[in-house]
């Protein structure tokens, strides 16, 4: 019981770290292509949906591969920290990263995208800086995507597995998270304790969907007096 | 006030030379659709990146002048309320210039501060948005068919306050469909088309230039200007010294002593006769300057009373049963509107 508690709070501590680091990149990069105008767009945008359709699996073995000491990312990291990126949380942090960046950037994108650019110029000729722009009136008027990417990025990190497996293995406290707990009890004919697991994140997923479609309702209708 | 703005826009290669005097404040622009007046303001107000936009207008364009823009569409911050989102206008001003309360009077709409934007009608949004954009204290004002959703009494309500504020020293450049409009708060204006100035100059010119080469009767009315004798409380409506002649109006505007109308040319028939007991109410005596070819069964005369035209759109059995013809002294009259 110790292993699982120890798994969901690493998998708490994983989804929260990657969703943090994922809004910080996903915000600048989601804004910077709604309003990028160039023919390269469109191939840049693949790449940033690309793990929605790569298998985890082939993800992972490249994520691998770019974190192994003997690659450029991997001695980078272990010159910077000391320590081996592959098999490690920061590893995980990473990969999850790149695995979830698409759930974060895409709602944001739509959002930014189908924004009337007017309210933009609107608000320069009032005398706003780029960041009041932003902050003042696009975050609050985009603010559904903003929970949207935000909670997708955390649920979805929460529901990975492959490659969380291929990157950081299964090290129980290091790495072990929920969905491969999970998989290790099914492996060793632990049901009660496979139950216990998967109905957890069942109810969590659904909670968590719920909360978002509830919060986008209210979103739209929250300007609604 | 000498602006050039040049822009190369899709399908439209903007090229206007704005040339007014430096005292003309209040400068409205027309077109027909598609001549580029929004592109126009949207240039002078710096953004479109790519115009080039160079002159003076109070001080060097592009430069320090604070340029407020209003949209046809209002464009109210739509997480806002209407009374922050004029609070937010109004914390980005670099200097209050005109006080809150008389701009929230003057656009009235004291009444729908706690209102959201989206429960606004599209007249209501229109007077907050200029109401937002005035209390940034711009230094020029542009506006983008700024009443066009208005009714008529708010509108002049409106116009009447902007221009107050013109008089005062705001510079206000307005782009409107409506002629009407831009004769009776515009001294100056400038029509627009592919891209380019037709013509520009003392409003009431420009419009008997437009209606003069007008392919079809497209804007039949003429401007009358005149002195305010008068206010005819019992009977609504205003007199007015014309030429000379006394004529009677519900909604001149006025500003001092200074009266301006608009009489429709649908409106204005002509008469030999100087006595006739008639039910119309207004009639100066005029001299025929020029009678136009028919087009579709309608002859457009234009009539001189001492330095003012007046159009008189007639039909072409009229012109046929009475010959009008150029010199000729005759007896122009329109009803009270």
């Amino acid at each position: 019981m110790d292993a699982d508690l120890s798994a969901i709070l690493l998998t708490a501590k994983l989804a929260t770290a990657t969703s943090i680091i994922l809004m910080l990149i996903a915000v600048p990069l989601a804004w910077k292509l709604s309003r990028w105008k160039h023919k390269a767009k469109h191939w840049v945008l693949a790449v940033v949906a690309l793990p929605l359709v790569l298998p985890p699996t082939v993800l992972g073995f490249y994520l691998l591969v770019v974190f192994s000491p003997n690659a450029i990312g991997g001695q980078l990291w272990q010159a910077l920290v000391g320590e081996q990126l592959a098999f490690s949380f920061a590893g995980l942090v990473a990969g999850s990263v790149v695995y979830s960046l698409p759930f974060a950037v895409q709602p944001l994108y739509a959002s930014f995208i189908q924004l009337d650019s007017r309210y933009i110029d609107v608000a320069r000729t009032l005398g706003m800086s780029k960041w009041s722009c932003f902050r003042r009136i696009v975050m609050p008027i985009c603010k559904p995507a903003f929970v949207v990417a935000l909670g997708l990025s955390f649920a979805h990190t929460v529901g990975e597995f492959g490659v969380v497996l291929m990157i950081g293995g299964n090290i129980p406290g290091e790495t072990q998270v929920l969905s491969i707990a999970l998989f290790e009890h099914v492996e060793a004919l632990d049901y009660s304790r496979a139950h216990l697991l998967a109905f957890g994140l069942l109810i969590f997923s659904f909670v968590m969907m719920g909360l978002m479609y509830r919060f986008n309702r209210n979103g739209v209708s929250a300007w609604k007096s | 006030m000498e602006v050039l703005v040049k822009a190369e826009l899709p399908g439209l290669a903007l090229h206007a030379s704005l040339s007014f005097p430096e005292q003309a404040n209040f400068i409205g622009v027309s077109g027909p659709s598609g001549a580029g007046k929004s592109s126009l303001l949207r240039c002078l107000a710096g953004l479109n990146k790519k115009a080039s936009v160079s002159g003076c207008w109070g001080g060097p364009l592009p430069g320090k002048a604070r340029v407020g823009l209003v949209f046809q569409d209002s464009l109210l911050f739509p997480h806002l309320s209407v009374g922050q989102n004029l609070l937010l206008a109004a914390d980005f001003a670099r200097q209050q210039i005109y006080h809150f309360d008389e701009v929230v009077l003057g656009c009235q709409c004291s009444h729908l501060m706690t209102r959201m934007p989206d429960s606004l009608s599209g007249g209501e949004a229109q007077r907050v948005a200029i109401a937002r954009a005035l209390l940034n204290s711009p230094d020029i004002l542009l506006l983008d068919e700024p009443v066009s959703a208005m009714d008529s009494k708010l509108k002049h309500s409106v116009l009447r306050y902007l221009s107050s504020l013109a008089a005062k020293g705001l510079r206000v450049l307005m782009v409107s469909h409506d002629l009407r409009e831009l004769a009776l708060y515009c001294e100056y204006m400038a029509w627009l088309e592919r891209g380019a100035m037709i013509h520009q100059g003392r409003a009431g010119e420009v419009i008997a230039a437009i209606t003069e080469e007008a392919s079809e009767f497209e804007f039949p009315f003429s401007v009358l200007k005149g002195h305010l004798s008068a206010t005819l409380s019992a009977h609504a409506c205003y007199e007015i010294s014309c030429e000379h002649y006394h004529i009677y109006a519900r909604h001149p505007y006025i500003e001092g002593n200074n009266a301006t109308l608009t009489v429709d040319a649908r409106d204005v028939s002509i008469d030999r006769e100087a006595a006739l007991s008639s039910s119309i109410v207004n009639s100066i005596p005029c001299s025929v300057e020029h009678v136009s070819e028919p087009r579709e069964g309608q002859v457009m005369v234009t009539l001189k009373a001492g330095h003012q035209r007046l159009f008189a759109l007639i039909s072409q059995l009229s012109q046929d049963r009475l010959g009008f013809t150029p010199g000729e002294a005759v007896t122009a009259r329109f009803k009270l509107r």
